[in-house]
């Protein structure tokens, strides 16, 4: 306690430079906690995203997986009701929804573009937040055997292209499972954008028994299975290749390449940064420690004159840095904090990022597990920096140390 | 035999650039307990280069030196510490006081590296600031104190763990003639009353003329 109290003295010998190098290290730390925390939000929300926009388990018959389908649904399932009733009665299991994936022509009597539809069931524009933004109409309909014709739901430059609008009629035509040429007529319920240039020019959704009688097919190309909570899914997707050795199973992660790619440049990024601010800090604190050990050489030869071991004065050096460390790191903490506090109160947006239409909200999510790495290794770094400062004078000889001026 | 300290036919020899500066040349020394020495001479003659291997702070190139009958050459750098430690006190001519402690923590300081509890380590020390004359003055820093009353610390700290022997190098020579005859006054009956052995570098005559034992040091080896 007593080496703690000479320690904490110590650091107000020279007030302004303890200062300086406590809030570069506190600013370090903030810097390196905000820009992981703007991390951690991108890689939740993408993370949330893809899975709510695949389900958090795809099941498929497994060579569907490996390659393409040479006519529509031809490595569908045809069993998928009684999994889906199944796995619906698991507590962990919020839906479990068929899905159809399908390509074809859709015309509005005077022009026909290439479309990529999705059969859905029309839950799944409720568990798909964030995925599709309804810009006008209505999602697909809960019952739609009322209506004449069957709904569909255009994607925004689709809908453009073909100057529709929420009523408009339109015909799909697509290859049947059997290879025949087949027509479905349907009705604009409504328009969405997916914030994804390439697949707002092209999607469509409409109910999968629609896709279903379009491709002339009972099956499904695969079940999404949504569940209560993400953490679950690798164990949730462990028991489904147990209980159905006959399904492939993939995870939302398996299919979601934005997802590991911006985590990949990201966790580059930021580790770069990471890496430079910790550079930063240590060179702060190596600089005042070695001010601090050059001022004090004479004192250094006083306490080893005394009987002080070199560990001993090594560790009032350290314990200097230690309780910089510390106490710039609850600043640095606290300052992340605020900070992420604030932006949720400021309405900032990240600029679209490759390959969408639309920016995010710029937000940062503020870990105490990852702060708590972060005061570690920071702390750390800073007590290296003071052991490697404080050697060179520890070293040198006793009447070397007392005749410094 | 000496039941304290023997140094025989001891080197000394330091490098400044090119030259080599012969500092001790083959100095033979014995002190018993509770001596009082002086060693005089002119600046340059050797006695802090002396004093330094008298106080475990320095080696000598050659020659022996016996610190209780242990042959110093042969201790590692931490066996020397803890002989520094256990055994010998020092009084440096520009007191050397930790600053950022009051006189009570410089003084509590030597036993700080013990194995001593806080109350007894406390106890002492202020015991030793009352002998000293500083009762007043426990917790005032040392940039708070005169030159008088800051070697006064010093002497306390030196002291306060009871050592064998104490090296003093120049200890009165900051000081007006009134404090420093204080000082010597007080080394004096320190030394007797803790059967202490004093070895004192000074060039101060009234410092010289109070001690059983003088010695004159010039140009690295005693002088009659």
């Amino acid at each position: 306690m007593k080496w703690l109290v000479f320690a904490f003295r110590n650091l107000f010998r020279n007030r302004r430079r303890t200062l300086v190098t406590l809030l570069i290290t506190a600013t370090g730390t903030a810097a390196i906690l905000s820009s992981s925390g703007f991390a951690l939000y991108t890689y939740h929300s993408l993370k949330e995203l893809s899975a709510n926009d695949t389900g958090h388990l795809i099941l498929a018959r497994p060579d569907y997986f490996q390659r393409d389908e040479d006519t529509p649904l031809a490595l569908g399932l045809s069993d998928y009701t009684s999994i889906q009733q199944q796995l619906s009665q698991d507590p962990r299991v919020q839906v479990v929804l068929p899905r159809i994936a399908l390509t074809g022509l859709i015309s509005n009597g005077d022009k026909s573009v290439i479309f990529a539809g999705s059969g859905i069931d029309p839950q799944e524009l409720r568990v798909k937040v964030g995925v599709v933004k309804l810009l006008e109409g209505q999602p697909l309909s809960e019952h739609p055997h009322n209506q004449t014709d069957a709904e569909v739901m255009l994607a925004k430059d689709l809908a453009k292209n073909l100057q529709a609008q929420v009523g408009t009629g339109l015909t799909l035509l697509a290859t049947t499972s059997e290879g025949a040429l087949n027509a479905l007529d349907v009705q604009v319920q409504g328009i969405f954008s997916t914030g994804v240039p390439e697949l707002d020019q092209r999607l469509i959704l409409l109910h999968y028994p629609s896709a279903q009688t379009l491709l002339a097919s009972q099956r499904v190309s695969t079940l999404a299975v949504y569940l209560h909570d993400i953490n679950l899914t690798k164990a949730f997707a462990a028991q489904v290749h147990q209980t159905y050795p006959q399904l492939g199973v993939q995870t939302w992660l398996d299919q979601a390449a934005l997802y590991l790619k911006v985590r990949g440049l990201y966790d580059r990024i930021f580790g770069t940064l990471g890496l430079i601010l910790v550079i930063i800090v240590f060179l702060s604190v190596f600089n005042t420690l070695s001010m601090t050990v050059t001022e004090r050489t004479r004192e250094i030869g006083t306490l080893a004159a005394l009987g002080t071991y070199h560990g001993e004065i090594l560790r009032i050096f350290m314990l200097e840095a230690l309780i910089i460390g510390l106490l710039s790191n609850l600043l640095g903490v606290i300052g992340a904090w605020l900070t992420s506090v604030a932006v949720q109160f400021i309405d900032l947006q990240m600029p679209a990022p490759p390959g969408r239409s639309e920016g995010y909200p710029f937000l940062i999510h503020f870990s105490p597990e990852l702060s708590l790495y972060v005061v570690l290794v920071i702390t750390l770094v800073c007590v290296i920096a003071a052991w490697l400062a404080a050697r060179r004078g520890v070293n040198k000889t006793i009447v070397e140390a007392l005749a410094d001026v | 035999m000496s039941d304290l300290l023997e140094l025989s036919h001891i080197t000394k020899t330091y490098r400044v650039g090119e030259a080599r500066v012969e500092a001790l040349k083959g100095i033979d020394l014995d002190l018993n307990s509770g001596e009082f020495v002086a060693i005089g001479g002119p600046s340059g003659s050797g006695k802090s280069t002396l004093l330094n291997i008298c106080g475990l702070l320095d080696q000598p190139d050659q020659g022996e030196y016996r610190f209780s009958g242990q042959n110093t050459k042969t201790l590692a750098p931490t066996q020397l510490t803890r002989l520094r430690r256990d055994y010998i006190g020092f009084i440096f001519q520009h007191f050397n006081l930790i600053p950022v402690m009051n006189a009570l923590e410089n003084v509590e300081y030597p036993l700080m590296l013990t194995q001593l509890v806080a109350k007894e380590r406390r106890t002492r020390a202020t015991m030793m600031l009352d002998k000293v004359g500083l009762s007043e003055l426990y917790y005032q820093l040392p940039d708070q104190m005169s030159g008088g009353q800051r070697q006064r610390v010093a002497i306390a700290r030196a002291l306060v763990k009871h050592p064998q022997l104490v090296i003093a190098d120049e200890p009165t020579a900051n000081l007006d003639t009134i404090t420093a005859n204080q000082i010597i006054d007080l080394m004096h009956e320190l030394s007797t009353e803790q059967n202490t052995t004093f070895l004192i570098a000074t060039h101060d005559e009234r410092m010289v003329r109070r001690c059983g034992r003088k010695l004159h040091l010039v140009d690295g080896v005693w002088q009659s």
